[in-house]
């Protein structure tokens, strides 16, 4: 609760910074506008984490993402063309807009982390939208995933794809994405997640939550940097335990492109995350930046107007 | 048409409530160290799997030749290698200080597993 409130300080403390576009100012007080805010994010997603951009009515969204492998470190380098000979995770996804505020989706990922063959029910909803008028200073999106794996399970108990019954596959995830557009030119999303695990392995964590924060500043009518991090809330009994077996947890960052072509919207970016679900991504990430074990990945968006728009 | 109205809006909360229904929170046991290999399931289609999951699956040693010239693409393929290469194959994949898997961002394979990979490599490679 704390976190959310800071969360909200802060998104509310931040405009000083940076330019709003104040039309009341321009045409006088009477026209100030009241009218939403649109294209905080030009995709539903950020890189790794969520926008709060949900779909229009009756759109779908074809998605396609791709994470290749280590392009420096041991595994990287110029015998697996600096990542491209390998793939850590890749997802296809279906997502509809039921109505302009819900959106609606299914997804098959190859997963990274304890699970591989993973299959994806999402929800999402516009709870909030930003106004020009400040009256509403934020947008907030609502966010929701159940995964469930298909991976044939270990033989042995103590590995955490040991699956005794189906519950043992199911992972979900619920996050609050908290928006706002500064102007024109820049965005930037704080996103509270929580994460539940049904079968963790010894001394792993079913519930954890997580911070992200993600950003889009705008280069021109079609380019734009993004960017975003998540700050996972692991406790330091099972960050110790973990260590002194080897693995180290780290928090994921991604950088990035993104290109807009019409109907396509196109991401090239770096992260050092090898899975593409927040399901993994948030709790499992053992790569780290400074080993070189980042990697290049794209996101590509593909919507059908089936609405007769 | 009302009664189809009221069912699009029941299943979403069907949906809903199946899927929190299955929600549990359980914790796998501690790996045992696995010491004692008369106890260890040690059959080649357990260590395969192991192998396929963490050698083959990611790419890595898939054969043909690439990226990785070692190639487990089959069980009897695996016993070849480690047949030729068993000081290799100890050093870098059982031993205390085995950098395999490398990590890829995958995590490392456990003590035990990597006990029980000993033991099979041990006890000749039982079908």
């Amino acid at each position: 609760m704390l976190h959310l409130r800071l969360l909200t300080a802060l998104l509310l403390t931040a405009p000083a910074a940076m330019a709003q576009e104040d039309l009341g100012a321009i045409f006088g007080k009477d026209s100030v506008r009241r009218d939403p805010v649109s294209s905080t994010f030009k995709s539903t997603r950020i890189i790794n984490g969520q926008s709060n951009e949900t779909l229009a009515k009756r759109d779908l969204d074809f998605r396609v993402a791709h994470r290749f492998g280590d392009m420096g470190g041991s595994g990287g380098g110029s015998s697996t063309f600096f990542g491209l000979d390998n793939s850590t995770d890749i997802r296809i996804a279906f997502e509809y807009g039921i109505t302009d505020r819900l959106t609606a989706g299914v997804s098959r990922a190859k997963g990274s982390g304890n699970f591989s063959q993973l299959w994806e029910v999402l929800g999402k909803y516009r709870l909030l939208q930003q106004t020009h008028d400040n009256r509403s200073p934020v947008a907030v999106t609502l966010f929701a995933n159940a995964v469930a794996s298909s991976m044939k399970s270990s033989p042995d108990k103590a590995d955490p794809n040991y699956f005794d019954k189906f519950s043992d596959r199911v992972s979900y995830v619920a996050q609050a994405v908290i928006a706002r557009k500064f102007g024109n030119a820049f965005s930037l999303a704080l996103t509270p997640s929580f994460v539940h695990r049904n079968r963790v392995g010894y001394k792993d964590m079913n519930n954890m939550f997580a911070m992200g924060v993600g950003g889009r500043l705008r280069f021109s009518n079609r380019v734009a940097f993004v960017a975003d991090y998540f700050y996972s809330f692991r406790d330091s009994e099972s960050r110790d335990y973990y260590e002194t077996r080897g693995t180290k947890f780290y928090n994921s960052l991604g950088v990035g492109v993104e290109i807009e072509t019409g109907g396509h919207v196109f991401h090239l970016n770096f992260t050092n995350a090898t899975a593409i679900l927040e399901n993994q991504f948030i709790p499992e990430t053992v790569s780290t930046w400074t080993h070189g074990q980042f990697r290049w990945g794209f996101n590509i968006s593909r919507r059908f107007a089936l609405g007769g728009r | 048409m009302p009664r189809r109205k009221t069912l699009s809006r029941i299943w979403p909360v069907l949906l809903a409530g199946g899927l929190l229904a299955a929600c549990t929170s359980e914790q796998a046991p501690e790996p045992s160290a696995n010491a004692d290999c008369a106890s260890v399931n040690v059959t080649t289609a357990r260590i395969y799997a192991i192998v396929q999951q963490n050698c083959t699956n990611r790419n890595c040693h898939p054969g043909g030749s690439s990226p990785l010239i070692s190639d487990f693409s089959t069980p009897a393929k695996l016993k070849n290698y480690i047949s030729a290469n068993g000081e290799n194959w100890t050093f870098r994949v059982t031993h205390s200080n085995a950098d395999m898997p490398q990590s890829q961002g995958y995590p490392a394979l456990s003590r035990a597993v990597r006990d029980s990979i000993a033991c099979w490599v041990n006890k000749g490679m039982p079908d």
